[in-house]
């Protein structure tokens, strides 16, 4: 096993599996940012982010708080609009092209460290309503597709509750099925866990875990180390709005390269 | 070792807090001598508060006859006699209505014991005392004296001798409703009041009458039918909360107030050749030609073509403002304008799309039905403009302009909050101006300037000049108590919406309007209550409205009696309704507060 391994060269390329992590065979690339910049009036939050993600590829993104990571991932679905660089999503080009932003929302599921479900709405119809007026389902269809996911999650007795009425770790459940419902390609996560007691933290990761070895293109932000290393499959470290250093989470944890990733990783770990 | 203490027995039977009147007057009344000296002025001022109220309200030289005779007058103005019966049809109807929405929808819950047992203690106390304080003969004092001691002696056995259960909900809200209802029918049919007469010499005197027959029977049926129809739904029990009679029930509410005030109450006189020569063809054109338009552009693949029709259709309707035509065609362009801008979001494919097509032909039945029946004569013969007065009038503007404005309100809020500068702009320009007006202002501006502002050809009769003066200043108060909702709303939900797919539209009719008007209900509330008093200010434009009736027709009657010098008593009961329907209000305020939950996450 070779130091400074990067996963990104050619096609179908296998991860690496350690007996931790199952195998998975990565797809074509399906998120490509190149030289992204972004500006919050005069405070520049990205200063050229390159990366690709390839299709059923799990990437965690690490770093302090302001290194532009939640910016990063908020500009893949439009939360957040760039100023320079280019980002191209599932194959269509991140524009300001309003067909373009709602083509990509719609295979681009999000997950908030808020969780930022409906209170006015129970679970179930926090679930179903995208589906039936985006994708224009039939309530009965919708509502099963619903059910189904929150059996999946774990809490289907939960249906007919209201968010207010859930604990932290049900409620970032709920909202991982929402976003789920709308049958996306790609999920984004920032810092879903962030908001949680440490005892629901499990209950939302095993979640994750599953997703992942589900074949789901993932991209995480989180502080959970323990989720790095046990299913990403590469690991980027962001600071002042760049990428400082990727590779795989053996290269990462045991043998980084760059002084700031050295120093950030000791304060963590 | 030495300072250890070691606990009693662990199970130390709890004793009963202490209580009683006596401790709580104590603590409570007498803590201080400050609080003490208070108690005491206090006190008395009550007595002396509610001494001279009764002495007021009982005065033996009083002219509550003036409001006795002149009822009719204050609740309908000039109604026609013989045509009445429409009056009790529409107040029966809505009672009725009401009757059966409380079965089906579980309204009212249950009391418990304790606190019946206090409220009619503290209404036996207050008849106790009103039957020493007020001006009655030895009689009447001590007929108010036994009947207070009884409900206080009912009211404390309540508390006291159920012991544990009195705290247990057992009794049902609406049985009090039923009790209280069987006690009004009783004094309606026993009770004297007031009434003008002419003694043998001519003059003016002043008799105890009971209440007429033609008001006695109207409400004792009503009250019977609205007692049998709310039995009858709570007996069929669960099937009584099917879809299919919610469904009714709500159609029946939304259809109420229109069809009660323009055909049963109006009597319009429907010319048949009119309805066979425009609004029939009017019907089935636009809803044909609607229906393929609007399936048209509901498909989903339409894209850009969609909103390009929408936004010509607009165009055209606008521009219809301008030529003559009947207004009812101006009218169906514009919604068809609006049916198509909208339907992408809310139409689509299968059942959706069904449910908006016949969405749509719904509504231009009821806006031909309305514009006919609007644009026919009233066979209601009335001087004046309008065919209704007094407290009847006040609740048909009331109704009319809080209906009205709050659409308008909440897309003055919408455009307010707004990305595109052009509509923040137009919104803030219409609100800051209208707020800063008064209302008395605006109702001057309508009845005086509208009809020179005018093109030729639309006339707009008084009481609809002043339904819309204050429809628009209503909205822009509205405007702001929804704006200040909409800014509470985090912006969480808002990316969450977005991340999902949801358009702008969805996004606010689904999610954000939702929760900034829960938030804002009692600002909103407190909007209801204020138009329904704003709505005397008609008296300064000379609509007959109740206020009009109280201060300024009833204390100029010298024919057939007098009522010179009567306005004391007139504005009290004129006060008295408006403040039992204000309260009703804040009630059912409180009641959707709670039941929204409000206040809580």
């Amino acid at each position: 096993m070779s130091d400074n391994e990067k996963t990104s060269e050619s096609d179908g390329q296998t991860s690496e599996a350690d007996g931790q992590r199952p195998e998975r065979t990565l797809g074509d690339p399906i998120v490509i940012t190149e030289d992204v910049k972004k500006w919050f009036g005069d405070f520049q939050a990205l200063k050229g982010v390159t990366a690709t993600v390839r299709e059923r590829e799990v990437v965690v993104i690490i770093g302090p708080s302001g290194s532009g990571k939640s910016t990063y991932i908020r500009c893949i679905n439009r939360l957040e609009a760039h100023q320079e660089g280019t980002i191209i999503v599932d194959g269509t080009e991140l524009t300001n092209d309003i067909k373009n932003v709602e083509k990509i929302r719609s295979e681009v599921g999000m997950v908030f460290q808020q969780f930022n479900l409906f209170p006015h709405l129970t679970v179930l119809d926090n679930i179903t309503l995208a589906p039936q007026w985006v994708r224009k389902r039939p309530k009965a269809e919708a509502e099963e597709m619903g059910m189904a996911l929150l059996e999946q999650m774990g809490i289907p007795e939960q249906a007919s509750k209201y968010p207010g009425q859930l604990s932290g770790g049900q409620q970032q459940r709920v909202a991982i099925a929402r976003s789920l419902a709308m049958e996306p390609r790609i999920m984004l996560f920032d810092e879903p866990t962030s908001a949680l007691d440490p005892e629901m933290i499990k209950e939302v990761l095993d979640v994750m875990k599953d997703l992942a070895a589900s074949g789901m293109t993932m991209i995480v932000v989180t502080h959970e180390m323990g989720f790095a290393k046990e299913v990403a499959d590469r690991v980027m470290f962001f600071d002042y709005g760049t990428i400082v250093e990727e590779g795989t989470p053996e290269h990462f944890f045991t043998n980084p390269q760059h002084d700031r990733t050295k120093l950030f990783l000791s304060q963590i770990l | 070792m030495t300072d250890m203490m070691v606990a009693p027995e662990l199970e130390i039977p709890p004793e009963p807090p202490p209580k009683g009147p006596a401790l709580w007057m104590r603590e409570n009344l007498f803590s201080t001598p400050a609080s003490a000296f208070m108690t005491i002025v206090a006190s008395i001022i009550v007595v002396l508060a509610y001494r001279g109220l009764l002495a007021f309200v009982f005065d033996p030289k009083g002219r509550w006859d003036a409001v006795t005779f002149n009822m009719k007058l204050l609740m309908v103005q000039a109604y026609p006699a013989e045509d009445l019966w429409r009056v009790w049809l529409s107040v029966g109807f809505i009672i009725v209505l009401a009757a059966a929405s409380f079965a089906v929808w579980r309204i009212g819950g249950m009391a418990e014991p304790r606190n019946v047992g206090r409220g009619l203690m503290g209404l036996g106390g207050a008849i106790v005392f009103g039957g020493i304080l007020a001006p009655f003969s030895t009689s009447g004092r001590i007929i108010w004296i036994v009947t207070g001691a009884v409900l206080l002696a009912a009211g404390w056995a309540m508390r006291n001798l159920s012991g544990e259960r009195a705290k247990d909900p057992v009794i049902p809200t609406m049985g009090l409703v039923g009790v209280a209802m069987l006690v009004i029918t009783a004094v309606i049919w026993t009770v004297e009041l007031p009434w003008p007469s002419r003694d043998v010499d001519g003059n003016q005197i002043i008799i105890q009458e009971p209440i007429a027959t033609t008001t006695t029977i109207p409400w004792t049926i009503i009250f019977i039918l609205a007692a049998i129809v709310y039995v009858i739904f709570r007996l069929l029990g669960a099937r009584s909360s099917s879809g299919a009679i919610k469904g009714t029930l709500v159609t029946l509410w939304l259809l109420s107030f229109p069809v009660l005030l323009l055909i049963v109450l109006r009597d319009p006189d429907l010319d048949t050749s009119k309805v066979v020569s425009l609004y029939l063809p009017v019907f089935v054109v636009f809803s044909v030609v609607g229906w393929l338009l609007l399936a048209f552009v509901s498909r989903p693949k339409i894209g850009e073509v969609g909103r390009v029709i929408g936004a010509v259709l607009l165009v055209v309707a606008v521009i219809s403002f301008a030529f003559p035509m009947p207004f009812v065609i101006r009218f169906l362009l514009l919604l068809l304008a609006l049916f198509a801008l909208a339907a992408p979001t809310f139409g689509g494919e299968g059942a959706a799309n069904r449910r908006y097509l016949f969405g749509w032909v719904g509504t231009v039945l009821v806006t031909t039905v309305a514009a006919l029946v609007i644009s026919s004569e009233s066979l209601i013969v009335v001087p004046g403009s309008f065919f209704l007065g007094g407290l009847s009038l006040t609740i048909v503007l009331a109704f009319t302009s809080i209906v009205l404005s709050f659409p308008l309100g909440i897309i003055l809020a919408l455009a307010r909050t707004s990305t595109m500068p052009i509509f923040r702009l137009l919104a803030t320009t219409y609100i800051e101006l209208v707020r800063g007006v008064p209302l008395i202002t605006w109702l001057l501006v309508a009845f005086l300037m509208l009809p020179v502002a005018l093109p030729n050809g639309i006339e707009v009769g008084g009481v609809m000049r002043a339904i819309g003066a204050m429809t628009l200043f209503n909205a822009a108060y509205l405007a702001e108590n929804v704006r200040g909702g909409l800014q509470s709303i985090h912006t969480g939900q808002r990316e969450a919406s977005k991340a999902l797919g949801l358009s702008t539209l969805q996004e606010t009719v689904f999610i954000t309007l939702p929760q900034a008007l829960r938030a804002v209900i009692p600002a909103l509330v407190g909007q209801v209550i204020a138009t329904f008093k704003d709505t005397s200010l008609v008296t300064i434009v000379g609509l007959f409205d109740l206020l009009h009736m109280a201060r300024q027709v009833i204390p100029a009657q010298s024919q057939p009696f007098s009522f010179l010098g009567s306005i004391k008593w007139t504005l009290v009961f004129a006060a008295l309704v408006y403040w039992v329907f204000t309260f009703a209000f804040s009630r059912v305020s409180q009641r959707l507060e709670k039941k929204l939950g409000v206040g809580e996450r």
